[in-house]
């Protein structure tokens, strides 16, 4: 396992059990931080870095369950992994289809726990991977102006320019510098670059763009 | 004047008989006060010797005035007679048709001044007799209603004789005195008979019943024992009479008699003793009583009773009641298994991640031994408290003989709550505890437990419907007034009916799905088995609570009396 800055977060109110999971994270080079209840783990929210959650689920006051749906009500994205003494196949699934990434037995084996503490923190660091790629097209594509956007979606599309310019009801010439310009502001190379970085940000190829269809009045 | 002689030793004979009868009945009359037939019988054979003396007296032929005054009192004494026989057939036919034995009464006392009012009189009381007569053979005493129908008939039979001689349909001498004699030798008779038939039947149910009888002189001395007291203790009548208990020791186990106390009132004495006969342990019970003063002894009654199968029988129910105990502890902990397995797996849990965490440490080039040394404790903890949880579930389910030990009744319900943490995690239940310092009882630990995990389980069940916000429990365990230690329970449940309120701690009352509606049934009875009290109240808005008491003990005063 490769640490990196990555953080493990340790919910269990349980002091013994609590103490026993940090060791054992610590022993595996991981930095730990626990929490005695959910509220406390609130508190302690944002969390940027790479992490995951290793997660009690039945505690007095807020359960386990609880937490983790509320997790994405403070903007926390941190994969979960859940112990429990007595779970049933009804929870267990309940529980991964919430998203959770592990569902664990206690008393728990160190190899099962490290191994899904592992899986969860290469998960949520490809996670938070896409989500910076996601932004940074986010930015470039807010760079944009009208005219650009409009020219990106026909590129998009797989419009020539010269089906651009009839579209939108400008020279072919325009239609160049514009998509130049937006080759530039996007800070790709080629269109193949482009459609690439623009799935990654959510915007796809329309079918049939209605609007941009209709000529200009 | 042969005949007349003849006749006057007749009477003489008439009178002797009748005086024997009045004396034989008397005495029976005066030894049993409570019977009154035969005090009315004596009378009666008295006022019948009267009437026989005056007429032999009259037969002397006196001068003329003394005749008048001696045949003035045959009149009365004829009269008395009857007035006393309406009352003893009265008493002996159990007939007492009140107004007409007072206007029977009056007839004949009328009679005495107005003589012809007489037939009329004897002829309605021997209606009357008849009548009772009747009366006794409906309610199956045929043996009475015959002897008397008989002597009645025989009397009115002589009296129709004597009538028909007066009239000179017959001629023959005065015979209404066969008539008095007949009925009253066919009377004594059978009220003889019927005394030794009734002593008879005494002497059976006394040899009969089921317990050992005996009479004890002031000096402790036997005068009479029944047959079943000859048999158990192995001796005879002859051998115990006039022998104290000491005396007969040699011979018998009668140590049992020597138990008891004499007093000086009525008040009866019980004792019991144990008994080894035949190589079994036999259990009496000896209850005594002192009789009234009766001449100068003071006489004192015990009767015997083999307890033996009331002892086994009670040894039996109360190793049944632990069983059914011990069925509901084993009950209560299946449906507890969510706690237990928390309960257990959190050590496990714990002790697992410690060793693989010590392990992986150890793995290291320079070992943190400090580290190592942190973890091992909390190994050894965490181990003794998963062995404390085995511990607690084994005293549950194996062991039945309840043993009394000085126990913090507050210790004990913090216990219960932490092995209902999970259940009451799980059912969402809000709970607020108060307990007292030093709140100690002398009792067995688990049967408390078994009765605290009742209410509470019933509690946390009596919620499982609510909203989450009335979702609370609060439990509290007081000292009362020092006395008493009061563990009360209050739940938020529904509110429920006056009939299952009031049959709350009846057996099979439950209305729970699951569960055989024992719980609390076995809860009062554990309670009441350790001498507490155990109730419910409503409470003024929703839900009930459980209250039960135990005898405070004061822990110095245990310990002192522990040493000693």
């Amino acid at each position: 396992m490769k640490p990196g800055n990555s953080t493990v977060f340790v919910v269990d109110d349980e002091k013994s059990v609590r103490n026993s999971l940090v060791r054992l994270l610590r022993s595996a080079g991981c930095q730990v931080e626990a929490f005695a209840s959910a509220d406390a783990f609130l508190e302690r929210l944002p969390i940027d870095d790479v992490g995951c959650m290793v997660l009690d689920i039945s505690m007095p006051g807020k359960s386990g369950s609880v937490l983790h749906e509320q997790l994405s009500d403070h903007n926390c994205s941190l994969p979960v992994i859940f112990l429990t003494g007595h779970g049933d196949v009804p929870m267990s699934v309940r529980e991964m289809k919430k998203g959770a990434v592990d569902f664990l037995l206690k008393p728990v084996d160190a190899k099962a726990l490290l191994a899904a503490v592992a899986a969860a923190l290469g998960r949520h660091r490809a996670a938070l991977a896409k989500q910076h790629q996601q932004q940074e097209v986010v930015l470039h594509l807010q760079q944009l102006t009208q005219r650009e956007r409009q020219v990106l979606e026909c590129m998009l599309d797989g419009y020539m320019n010269k089906q651009t310019a009839l579209q939108m009801g400008i020279a072919e010439k325009t239609v160049k510098v514009h998509r130049s310009r937006v080759m530039e502001k996007m800070a790709v190379h080629s269109v193949a670059e482009l459609v690439h970085r623009c799935e990654i940000a959510g915007i796809h190829r329309h079918a049939t763009p209605a609007e941009m269809r209709k000529p200009p009045a | 004047m042969e005949t007349t002689e003849t006749a006057i030793l007749g009477e003489c004979v008439f009178i002797g008989v009748c005086v024997f009868a009045a004396l034989q009945h008397g005495l029976v009359a005066l030894q049993r006060p409570l019977s009154r037939t035969h005090l009315l019988f004596a009378l009666l054979c008295l006022t019948a010797a009267m009437y026989f003396l005056d007429k032999t007296a009259i037969m002397r032929l006196p001068p003329a005035e003394t005749m008048v005054r001696l045949q003035q009192w045959k009149t009365l004494t004829s009269v008395l007679f009857f007035v006393v026989y309406i009352l003893f057939v009265a008493e002996y036919t159990r007939t007492r048709p009140w107004w007409l034995l007072i206007s029977l009464g009056v007839l004949f006392l009328m009679a005495f001044w107005i003589r012809l009012l007489m037939p009329g009189a004897i002829a309605l009381a021997l209606v009357f007799s008849f009548y009772g007569c009747i009366r006794l053979y409906r309610q199956s005493v045929q043996r009475r209603a015959l002897t008397l129908g008989v002597g009645v008939g025989l009397f009115l039979f002589f009296m129709l004789l004597k009538n028909a001689i007066n009239y000179g349909y017959m001629d023959f001498y005065d015979v209404s005195e066969y008539g008095f004699l007949a009925l009253i030798v066919i009377m004594s008779f059978n009220l003889m008979y019927e005394l030794r038939e009734s002593e008879r039947r005494m002497h059976v149910v006394l040899d009969n019943v089921p317990a050992g009888i005996y009479l004890k002189d002031s000096q402790s001395r036997y005068l009479w024992a029944n047959s079943k007291f000859i048999d158990w203790f192995g001796v005879t009548r002859d051998t115990i009479t006039g022998k104290t208990d000491s005396e007969l020791a040699p011979l018998a186990p009668l140590s049992i008699a020597d138990t008891e106390r004499p007093s000086t009132d009525q008040q009866a004495q019980l004792s019991e003793v144990e008994i080894s006969k035949d190589g079994e342990t036999h259990t009496y019970a000896t209850m005594t009583v002192q009789l009234p003063v009766d001449g100068e002894q003071q006489k004192t009654v015990g009767v015997i009773t083999d307890m033996t199968g009331l002892r086994q029988a009670e040894v039996e129910a109360i190793r049944v009641r632990q069983q059914l105990w011990r069925a509901d502890r084993v009950a209560s902990i299946s449906t507890l298994t969510a706690s237990l397995a928390h309960e257990l797996n959190q050590p496990l849990s714990a002790i697992l991640s410690n060793a693989q965490a010590g392990l992986r440490f150890l793995d290291e080039q320079s070992p943190n031994l400090g580290e190592i040394k942190a973890i091992l404790d909390d190994i050894v903890r965490d181990n003794k408290r998963a062995g404390g949880v085995i511990g607690g579930l084994r005293n549950m389910l194996l062991r039945s003989e309840p043993q009394r030990n000085l126990i913090d009744l507050a210790e004990i319900t913090r216990e219960v709550q932490k092995l209902l943490y999970t259940e009451m995690l799980n059912a969402q239940i809000e709970v607020n505890t108060y307990y007292d310092e030093g709140c100690y009882v002398m009792a067995d630990k688990t049967l408390i437990l078994q009765v605290q995990l009742n209410l509470i389980i019933n509690a946390i069940e009596a919620m499982h419907d609510q909203p989450t916000s009335q979702k609370r429990l609060e439990i509290s365990v007081v000292n009362e007034g020092g006395t008493h230690r009061k563990f009360m329970i209050c739940d938020h449940g529904p509110s429920i009916s006056s009939e299952r309120f009031n049959n709350l701690f009846s057996m099979f009352a439950s209305t729970k799905s699951k569960g055989m509606g024992i719980g609390l049934a076995i809860c009062r009875s554990i309670i009441e088995s350790h001498d507490g009290k155990i109730w419910a109240e409503r409470n003024l808005g929703q839900g009930l609570t459980f209250f039960f008491t135990l005898p405070a003990v004061h822990k110095l005063d245990a310990v002192n009396e522990h040493s000693a």
